[in-house]
């Protein structure tokens, strides 16, 4: 046999080593989202729609999310409060270090429609993410970021914008069927020439798929 | 002539050895509330972080979703403590069936050479044949 035929069956042998433990699911969300900003009076609250991809092989993992959420103010009368959408993209990769705990670098990114009916965010996130098996069928992910370089549409710093989740699954043993939770939670500091924090909590129920 | 051997007295294999059987190699750990526990620490520490990190500025309330996927996880982790656990290797057996394994495959290996030596040993018969009655 040639050495190229010899390398090209080793190859062909790691490849499918390599896809029998690569795991993908597909997730389908329907979501609760509570934004906030500048000032009590300018709350929203809103529903919406999400999807999300996840990849995992060995201690490398991967996570590519989008959400629509359609808000509206709680508050009918505020003046300045408007109906808007918020399209919210996340992007993440991750390695796992110690057990079951991963450092994670990722970013985040949440446009509106109009565009400045509320302030438009985008960050790097770096930070980590811990997952505790509950037992067959049954995981937590807890994970905290903190949102490096912040971006607004509106101009503006921020000193220390953090992320933090909280996310359950529950199913079958094997993992391939799944109702999921998540929630997450943006407390922004943000500063003009005034303070203008903001606040988002996001909560996602749906089911996933594992292949 | 004829030539003729004796039967041979070998020894048989083991398959196992007498009063040592093998232990199952995993085993169920007990029931306990550590599900139900760690998923109330979690979910504890998910809307405690929302309580402290939340802008003053911007009003209470918005607990809400800490609070519903708290209950989420409350639930799997009651679930959890409630269902079997998933088998576990049991390592002291392991180690016990593998030590047995290997005390046996000696053991076959110590009849195999004494079963080969008793066929050395073999007693062979010769013995002349009358003309005509082969």
């Amino acid at each position: 046999m040639s050495r190229f035929a010899r390398f090209a069956m080793l190859l062909v042998g790691l490849a499918g080593r390599a896809a029998a433990q690569q795991r993908f699911t597909v997730g389908a969300q329907g979501l609760y989202g509570d934004y906030r900003e500048t000032e009590a009076s300018l709350k929203f609250t809103g529903t919406g729609f999400g999807g999300s991809l996840i990849f995992a092989l060995h201690k490398l993992g991967a996570d590519v999310s989008y959400a629509s959420i359609k808000y509206s103010p709680v508050d009918s009368t505020a003046t300045s409060g408007q109906e808007f959408t918020a399209k919210v993209f996340d992007a993440n990769v991750r390695w796992r270090v110690l057990g079951q705990v991963s450092a994670e670098v990722g970013v985040t990114s949440r446009k509106m429609d109009p565009e400045f009916a509320a302030q438009g965010f985008g960050a790097v996130r770096i930070g980590g993410r811990g997952a505790i098996n509950l037992g067959p069928g049954a995981d937590l992910t807890v994970r905290a970021h903190y949102l490096a370089g912040a971006k607004f549409s509106g101009g503006g710093t921020a000193s220390f914008p953090i992320d933090l989740g909280l996310a359950f699954s529950l199913g079958r043993a094997d993992g391939r069927l799944r109702l999921t939770g998540d929630y997450e939670f943006q407390s922004i500091n943000r500063k003009t020439t005034s303070k203008a924090p903001v606040q988002q909590a996001l909560l996602r129920v749906g089911g996933s798929v594992s292949f | 002539m004829r030539i003729t051997h004796g039967q041979v007295d070998t020894l048989p294999w083991l398959d196992k050895l007498p009063g040592y059987d093998y232990l199952p190699e995993t085993e169920f750990p007990p029931q306990s509330g550590r599900p139900l526990a760690q998923a109330l620490m979690y979910g504890g520490a998910a809307i405690g972080g929302t309580v402290v990190l939340r802008n003053s500025d911007l009003g209470s309330g918005g607990t809400g979703p800490a609070l519903a996927v708290g209950a989420g996880a409350l639930i799997s982790g009651f679930i959890m403590s409630l269902k079997k656990p998933a088998a576990q290797p049991a390592r002291a057996n392991l180690l016990y069936n593998r030590l047995l394994r290997e005390q046996l495959a000696r053991r076959n290996a110590d009849i195999a050479r004494e079963n080969q030596t008793r066929r050395q040993q073999v007693r062979m018969t010769v013995a002349p044949v009358a003309r005509g009655t082969r």
